[in-house]
């Protein structure tokens, strides 16, 4: 078993680039039984957006089991990325 | 600073830094007119991969000629212009590209738009490219006003061609 990890994704309607990355988080998420995903619409929650300091989008925070951010990107970016910083967030806890 | 001197050529900053060789410039802007202003995507959506392309490439002559818009993006044009940066940000490692960004675009093109998509994003990447390198100057005003002419001319021919 490997560590549980959060990857919260704050996306956007407007987004393209959110729109080409929402279907492989979700590919990505069915792949890692130990990755719980969180989508987050910022138009829906803007306070949460600011309080974790969104300021593009995409955006990708991981979480470790503690809650505590690990990694973060954000803008355009393939599953190879994403798959890779959650690798690199597992090998630094 | 530049890295070469303009050639003694017509036209613009851009052509005529290109105008050293003046056999692949006269072919390079046919190409970049004939896709521009035929093919199955509205000129107006190229232009605006174009323009967000020029940015990230640091290509100062081409940022010089027209900001983008995001405001004005319809979904086409917002996932357009998402795939072009994807591109660019992937440029080493185009084969990482995922199949579902491909199955989203289904959503909104097809294959035949799928694939100009895709020849127009590199091809600006390669044209931009080319002016990063070179470091051509900003468009003066007066080639900022040809070029909009230009493609006001290209645009109009385009739509009553498609009517």
């Amino acid at each position: 078993m490997t560590q549980q990890l959060t990857l919260i994704g704050f996306h956007a309607a407007w987004c393209g680039a959110c729109k080409l990355l929402a279907p492989v988080l979700t590919q990505i998420a069915e792949e890692d039984s130990d990755l719980t995903l969180r989508k987050v619409d910022v138009a829906a929650a803007p306070e949460m957006a600011e309080r974790m300091g969104v300021t593009a989008l995409p955006t990708l925070i991981v979480l470790n089991a503690r809650d505590e951010e690990c990694h973060r990107m954000s803008g355009a970016m393939t599953g190879s990325a994403v798959r890779a910083a959650l690798k690199t967030a597992r090998l630094a806890d | 600073m530049s890295r070469v001197q303009p050639a003694d050529v017509p036209g613009n900053a851009f052509q005529r830094f290109m105008g050293h060789c003046p056999s692949i410039v006269e072919k390079w802007f046919a190409l970049d007119e004939s896709m521009r202003f035929s093919g199955r995507l509205d000129p107006a959506l190229k232009e605006e991969v174009r323009r967000s392309l020029a940015d990230g490439l640091g290509c100062k002559f081409c940022a010089s000629l027209g900001a983008p818009e995001p405001e004005t993006h319809d979904t086409r044009t917002a996932l357009a212009v998402a795939f072009a940066d994807l591109v660019l940000r992937n440029f080493q490692q185009l084969h990482t590209i995922d199949d579902e960004a491909f199955a989203v675009l289904r959503g909104a093109f097809d294959d035949e738009e799928i694939v100009e998509l895709t020849i127009w994003t590199l091809f600006m990447i390669a044209g931009q490219g080319f002016g990063a390198l070179m470091h051509v100057p900003p468009s003066t005003e007066a080639e900022l006003t040809d070029y909009i002419s230009w493609r006001a001319e290209g645009e109009a021919a385009a739509r009553t061609a498609a009517e």
